[in-house]
């Protein structure tokens, strides 16, 4: 008998870690394909900010300043796009890939090159759509809703954009596919469904709301591409079809989209929160089910986005209702939060100061919703400046705040530097402080009725325009102290041992920092204090 | 994951590889038939207003859906049972039932764990004897791996 260890080429690198442009083309490693998600969100969300940017310039004050009003549309429904699909969606999955296996203990995703495909396929998908600004007929600009005829009046951009859609979607519903295989399949012995982390949990449930509702998305994106190219009539009126019916399967598909941005960030903040106030989270299991009850009840809430459009009074009064039916489990959510700070040992780093902010600021968003979700109400401020303060609110100081203090959360894990917390401080104060500046206003300009998506505005809306402006760029100039902050992290800083923070629980938080290169090589033992941590 | 059954009368260790699952087929099978039914149900009504491209997205990505599972599942029901006696080591694969069986003499198996030539590939646990040699241990994860091949060589080598 004999042994013997053979090199078909030579490695004496234990840790198998490949290099150059390989590495990150082929990777089907989760952290190496969780790093590009986040670096392609980080790109893509200054490519969007830029678009803000010429907005906020243009609307700095009446009349037209700098773009003609074709090209501000441009801008609106390009910067919704890259925002919602380039930054916050793949900044989510960036997260999922990189926390999901190493906090459930398994040593990779389900179907590593599913995953890295599904990467892939994002930056040639908007490559596709940038490139409809040097096409004849330029950019989308009928609203990242592409809502029937007026889309269908784009030039040749047109079948890029749907093109677009569906890489976008098949990327989505590759990594949901991968998401669910991965924690139905591979938790750590031991780890049960009431054990997981809740950051894994609001994946579990978002990657059912993708599943659920990308196809709705997907056909009718193709029904557009039919009416224009084939000579159907799904909505064109002369042909015996219906433009509004586009607007219910739109939103059908979405709100659940909300949902598929917020829930995460939902996550994210309820890891930080119990960790740095030395608490388990108050209430898991109601955390739980509120965020299956959100997802539940967003299949029945998408007409609020369309009251104006006309339907029955039957419908208006269920639609009302149902929307204010999510404030309930939204409300269990934030007691609980908060339930978990009361008396808990609070620090104030910069994670926990974008997640204290996110429950304040979220929870604005969250009531202004509640008004537009009342129907007579909404019928005053649809298609205002309000609905365009309302859903920032969500998605800036909700989805993207939570994001960035997920990002500061785990960056000592990931780089295994501690991070420059003064500078973490600096951009967090810069940012609240900066955001309200430019979407506090809007509710203001949206009341008093100022439109939503005008190049050009009344005079009186001028001075919350001006403020709103120069908060935008105070906001964007502020981001790029974020990236300071990562890039000094990665190459410098204090020693970032396992634990990271004194108060942090969970199966990642037993993995040194930067954690090796393959992840629990032999499943770890779930026991109570790793247990939904 | 690793498990060694316990040593028998006659000095027989027997070792059985399989993949960590945390969840049986029947109960994915649950879970696929739930997402399944509520994705074709929603698809099915757009079809019946009307919008009848909903459907065949729905129907691929449950599709999809399926393929993945499935090919989870079919990969954690794998096993690998190695026995190592006096005089022989044998290999039986299979899922249920064993499948395939390799049997090598024990004195001349040798063991060895063949590094890829791009990193980034696992590397590949062999035994190897008379020009035939098989692979053992390919679902377990890097460190697994080595660690079976540790073991392999240690008790093989205990009472040759």
């Amino acid at each position: 008998m004999s042994y013997a260890e053979t090199h078909e080429h030579h490695h004496d690198d234990h840790d198998h870690k490949p290099t150059g442009l390989g590495r990150w083309l082929f990777s089907t490693n989760h952290k190496d394909i969780g790093t590009m998600y986040l670096v392609f969100a980080l790109i893509m969300f200054f490519i969007g900010g830029a678009m803000a940017m010429v907005v906020r310039a243009e609307l700095f004050q009446p009349g037209m300043q700098y773009v003609d009003p074709q090209f501000f549309n441009a801008m609106t429904t390009m910067h919704a796009l890259v925002m919602i699909f380039g930054v916050i969606m793949p900044a989510g999955v960036g997260l999922a890939n990189w926390m999901v296996p190493m906090m459930i203990g398994a040593p990779d995703m389900a179907l590593p090159r599913m995953n890295n495909m599904s990467f892939w396929i994002l930056p040639f998908a908007f490559t596709m759509l940038l490139a409809t600004f040097f096409m004849e007929g330029g950019a989308p600009a009928g609203g990242w809703t592409m809502y029937p005829p007026l889309i269908t009046q784009l030039g040749d951009g047109f079948p890029f954009l749907i093109f677009t859609v569906h890489f976008l979607g098949v990327s989505s519903i590759m990594g949901a596919i991968n998401i669910i295989a991965t924690i139905f399949n591979m938790r750590a012995p031991g780890m049960g469904f009431m054990q997981l982390p809740l950051f894994v949990w609001t994946w579990i449930i978002t990657a059912f709301l993708l599943i659920a509702s990308m196809p709705v998305l997907a056909g009718a994106v193709t029904m557009l591409l039919t009416d224009k190219y084939f000579g159907t009539s799904f909505f064109i009126a002369a042909g015996g079809g219906d433009p509004v019916m586009f607007q219910h399967i739109f939103w059908f598909f979405g709100h659940p989209e909300v949902y598929i941005l917020i829930l995460p960030a939902f996550g994210i903040v309820s890891q930080i929160i119990p960790t740095f106030s030395r608490k388990p989270l108050f209430g898991y299991e109601s955390m739980v089910y509120a965020t299956a009850a959100i997802a539940f009840l967003s299949f029945f809430v998408w007409a609020h986005h369309m009251f104006t459009v006309g339907m029955p009074l039957a419908g208006e009064l269920f639609f009302m209702y149902a929307t204010m039916s999510i404030a309930v489990p939204t409300g269990v959510k934030v007691f609980n939060w908060i339930a978990t700070m009361w008396r808990g040992a609070m620090t104030f780093e910069t994670p926990m100061l974008f997640a204290l902010s996110f429950v304040f600021l979220f929870s604005i968003g969250g009531f202004s919703g509640l008004m537009l979700g009342i129907t007579p109400a909404d019928f005053q401020y649809h298609d205002t400046y309000f609905v365009v303060a309302h859903f920032h609110y969500v998605l800036v100081t909700g989805a993207l705040f939570a994001l960035m203090g997920g990002a500061y959360f785990w960056l000592p894990k990931w780089t295994g530097h501690m991070y420059d917390e003064k500078l973490g401080q600096l951009h967090f104060w810069l940012s609240v402080i900066s955001v309200n500046v430019l979407f506090f206003p809007q509710h203001f300009l949206g009341l008093a009725g100022m439109p939503r998506r005008i190049p050009d505005y009344a005079v009186q809306f001028t001075e919350w325009n001006m403020i709103s402006s120069v908060g935008g760029f105070v906001f964007g100039i502020s981001q790029l102290l974020f990236v300071w902050v990562i890039i000094k992290c990665i190459r410098e800083g204090k020693k970032a041992d396992e634990q990271v923070w004194e108060g942090a629980r969970g199966l990642e938080w037993t993995l040194p920092s930067p954690p090796p290169f393959h992840t629990f090589t032999i499943p770890p033992k779930v026991d109570e204090a790793t247990a939904h941590s | 994951m690793i498990h060694e059954l316990k040593v028998s009368q006659d000095q027989r260790r027997t070792f059985v590889i399989a993949p960590n699952q945390s969840m049986s087929g029947r109960e994915l099978m649950l879970v696929f038939s739930g997402i399944a039914g509520v994705t074709l149900a929603i698809g099915g009504y757009f079809w019946l207003q009307g919008f009848t491209l909903v459907l065949p997205f729905s129907g691929l990505e449950v599709l999809a859906l399926g393929a993945a599972l499935y090919i989870t599942a079919w990969r954690g029901g794998a096993r690998e049972v190695i026995t190592i006696t006096d005089d022989s080591i044998s290999v039986e694969t299979g899922r249920s039932r064993p499948e395939q069986r390799h049997d090598f003499q024990r004195y001349w198996t040798k063991v060895v764990l063949r590094r890829p030539w791009v990193a980034w590939y696992p590397s590949k646990l062999l035994l190897c004897s008379h020009g035939r040699e098989i692979e053992v241990g390919r679902f377990l994860n890097e460190e697994e791996r080595k660690g079976l091949a540790k073991i392999l060589r240690s008790a093989i080598h205990q009472y040759a």
